[in-house]
């Protein structure tokens, strides 16, 4: 399978089935990484309805990867521009969810994906663009490393309760 | 206030196949994310009920499961594999091992392999082996704590 005939658009209403099931996948898969990750119960309706607004939003970009040959959605992309407030460049794009699917892993989809969300950011004003995941995620470490993202912020965690 | 049943490991009966498949599809759900060469077929949630039924119907696999209460929270599926030639001749290999993310750091797979290590023993198998994917940290940081090593290793490449 090549990456031939995959073309990388901005997501419309009729993706919203697919680019679902790919979003929970990926938040099930920080479920198996970290059980603080655990998933919600509607975890589809959530992720949907997460979708949606999504959509609405001037200020998030989702970048949907389709396989045009086996019309098939292979990745997803999103990103929203936070503005930093205090610090130059004020305007940043932060990574929140990137998904492709495991067939379609290890041709370089990942890196288009996270190119293209790159140029639109650009476009967008961005001046910096950052990711967060779970701290145990080591195919995220090496994707983002390779790619030439460095550590930014730290976030700690404890259980409020005693 | 109530106590959490305790967690016992006993071997699979067919009243947990239903259980069982729901494991099976997320051990399987989970390993393709590590390599796509584990991409698993559109099917699979109804193809993990026909492998959970094969596995509890085949004399020379073994399932254990370790029940909270009446839920099956977690699995082991071992096969014995023989090689005449070497001295030690039998392997009991586990093939897939699974623990729900919400019942992890508490043991439960350590009980599920030191369960599978006496039938092994039962079963006069000299070694115990499990296979993961290379890129499935969980996995190795699991099993080199509880005294397994290195032993072989498996590469591969598209045809």
């Amino acid at each position: 399978m090549s990456l031939e005939s995959i073309v990388v658009r901005r997501m419309s209403e009729g993706d919203l089935e697919a680019v679902a099931e790919l979003i929970a996948r990926l938040k099930s898969l920080n479920e198996e990484l970290d059980p603080n990750f655990k998933v919600v119960e509607d975890l589809d309706k959530v992720v949907r309805e997460y979708l949606e607004r999504s959509l609405k939003n001037d200020r998030v970009v989702v970048l949907v990867a389709e396989d045009e040959g086996n019309r098939l959605i292979a990745g997803v992309i999103r990103f929203e521009l936070v503005d930093r407030l205090f610090y130059e460049p004020r305007l940043k794009a932060v990574i929140t969810d990137l998904y492709v699917r495991p067939q379609y892993r290890r041709k370089r989809l990942g890196r288009l994906l996270v190119e293209k969300a790159l140029d639109e950011a650009r476009r967008m004003g961005a001046g910096i663009v950052t990711v967060v995941y779970p701290a145990g995620n080591r195919i995220a470490d090496s994707f983002y490393t390779k790619m030439g993202f460095v550590e930014l912020n730290k976030e700690l965690y404890r259980p409020c309760k005693e | 206030m109530y106590a959490e049943p305790a967690i016992t490991v006993r071997r699979a009966m067919d009243s947990d196949v239903a259980g069982l498949a729901e494991l099976m599809y997320r051990f399987y759900a989970f390993n393709e994310e590590f390599d796509p060469s584990w991409a698993t077929v559109r099917n699979l949630r109804e193809a993990v009920k026909e492998h959970a039924a094969e596995a509890l119907r085949d004399p020379s696999s073994i399932v254990l499961v370790a029940a909270s209460g009446n839920s099956v929270i977690g699995y082991l599926r071992a096969a014995l594999e023989e090689n005449r030639l070497l001295a030690s001749s039998r392997t009991l290999v586990i093939k897939e091992l699974y623990v729900k993310p919400e019942h992890r750091r508490a043991g439960v797979a350590t009980l599920l392999v030191n369960k599978a290590v006496d039938e092994a023993r039962k079963l006069r198998a000299g070694l115990v082996a499990v296979e993961f994917p290379s890129a499935n940290k969980i996995a190795e940081d699991l099993y080199l704590k509880i005294g397994f090593r290195p032993y072989l290793v498996r590469y591969v490449k598209e045809a």
